[in-house]
């Protein structure tokens, strides 16, 4: 039994573990409940930035009617949550597609379509801050594109991302990333993260026997982790025991390793 | 969908319960049963969870986190329970039981097995995360609002964690 059947066997047989309430529902919706008298509005700031969000529409709506470039452009944007964006030549948000659950979850009633990609990183960056992922020393977002694409193009959208993260004042550095046109499959498959296949590639370049599916069961931290580590403390004749130890460790333990608090290192 | 729900019912739309429940029916009893180890009282604080969304809904900020936010409600229904005294708690549950015992069927009995099992085989962390994620349908960062605990840790401890049920769900006859 592997990993996948195994949780398929549990889903399958705790399906009737949750009761079915629907009759309890119905009567809750036929209660009198008194409704908690909605929060205080405090200023007037909303409103402006409603006046301020409809001016932006507008002028965004006007950017993609006088778009004359069809094909877009399209980043990957990595740091557990995994997101693709796709931009069109007035540098707007023509789609955003959420590929993980973790960032289904965060995004979760977030439209990023139609924004500018300004707005759009800023947005991206305030969620991502909000879901506590800057709140280690070394956190980094993998900004990915695919090969062919536009230089020009990228660094641009890379220095705008960085200018979100400075203007939201986050401790967080921007990784660049490239992934290969046959790896994009595996990547709208959710198989794998454009970010992931960053180190994942990386990995494999140190030690070509590492099994990319196990890999692939590591977040894109800990994966950073594994090569920075490899790459630090195992020679040719070491790799693959070192490699294989790696692999047994939890998440701390390789944090505490690599930040040098644990004496496991070699 | 569900932020949609949320807003037609904060628009006085009851009947976005409905789907309110459906979305979330799986983790919010997973969540309370997190905290109690106990079906029964979990099924009550699922309903008080309800209760609780109508009644707080205007405080809901929309296009925010709508699961965050219930997930957050059942988190207070759950401690809101357990501060209750345990003699009361316990005599509560057992009229619970007795008052419910005939609507207990064999597939719930199956079910009830299998999760026995998992909490017998892992530590109580470990059996808390999986069954937040196969019953409750859970994402691991959702799972980590509720054990505050890193996602990352999360997803580590239940990897090792089916690694051990698979040898016994097999030792156990499941295939």
């Amino acid at each position: 039994m592997n990993k996948r059947k195994t949780e398929n066997l549990i889903k399958s047989r705790v399906q009737s573990f949750v009761p079915d309430m629907s009759g309890k529902i119905i009567e809750i919706k036929n209660m009198n409940i008194e409704k908690a008298a909605p929060p205080k509005k405090r200023n007037g700031w909303k409103i402006l930035t409603a006046i301020a969000t409809a001016a932006v529409l507008v002028l965004v709506t006007f950017g993609i009617w006088y778009n004359v470039e069809k094909t877009p452009f399209t980043v990957y944007l990595d740091i557990n949550p995994s997101i693709k964006l796709e931009i069109d030549e007035s540098d707007t948000i023509k789609s955003a597609v959420f590929l993980n659950a973790d960032a289904q979850a965060l995004f979760d009633g977030i439209t990023l379509a139609g924004k500018s990609v300004d707005e759009a990183f800023e947005t991206v960056v305030t969620k991502l801050n909000e879901g506590g992922y800057f709140d280690t020393t070394d956190s980094e977002i993998v900004l990915s594109s695919i090969e062919g694409e536009n230089e020009t193009k990228y660094e641009k959208y890379y220095n705008m991302l960085q200018n979100a993260i400075t203007k939201s004042a986050v401790n967080c550095s921007v990784t660049r990333n490239q992934i290969g046109k046959n790896d994009t499959a595996d990547v709208e498959n959710q198989t794998v993260s454009a970010g992931q296949l960053k180190y994942i590639n990386q990995i494999k370049q140190m030690y070509q026997d590492a099994n990319r599916t196990e890999l692939a069961e590591k977040n894109i931290g800990d994966l950073r982790l594994i090569y920075e580590l490899m790459q630090k403390n195992s020679t040719a004749e070491t790799r693959e025991s070192y490699f294989n130890y790696l692999m047994t460790l939890s998440p701390q333990e390789l944090r505490d390793i690599h930040s040098g608090h644990n004496g496991k290192g070699k | 969908m569900l932020e949609k729900a949320l807003q037609s019912l904060r628009r006085g739309e009851n009947s976005a319960l409905d789907e309110i429940y459906e979305l979330t029916r799986k983790t919010v009893f997973a969540v309370a049963y997190s905290y109690t180890q106990n079906k029964f009282a979990a099924e009550d604080i699922s309903q008080e969870t309800y209760i609780n969304i109508m009644r707080y809904i205007s405080y809901y900020k929309p296009n925010t986190n709508p699961k965050a936010w219930i997930i957050q409600i059942v988190k207070n229904a759950s401690l809101n329970y357990l501060k209750k005294s345990k003699k009361e708690a316990t005599e509560n549950i057992e009229k619970i039981y007795e008052l419910k015992a005939d609507t207990i069927t064999d597939k719930n009995i199956e079910s009830d097995e299998l999760v026995k099992l998992i909490e017998k085989s892992l530590d109580e962390k470990s059996a808390k995360i999986v069954l937040l994620h196969l019953v409750g349908e859970m994402t691991f960062m959702e799972i980590s609002q509720v054990t505050e605990t890193n996602s990352s840790t999360i997803r580590w401890k239940y990897g090792k964690a089916l690694k051990s049920l698979e040898k016994v769900l097999r030792e156990n006859g499941y295939e």
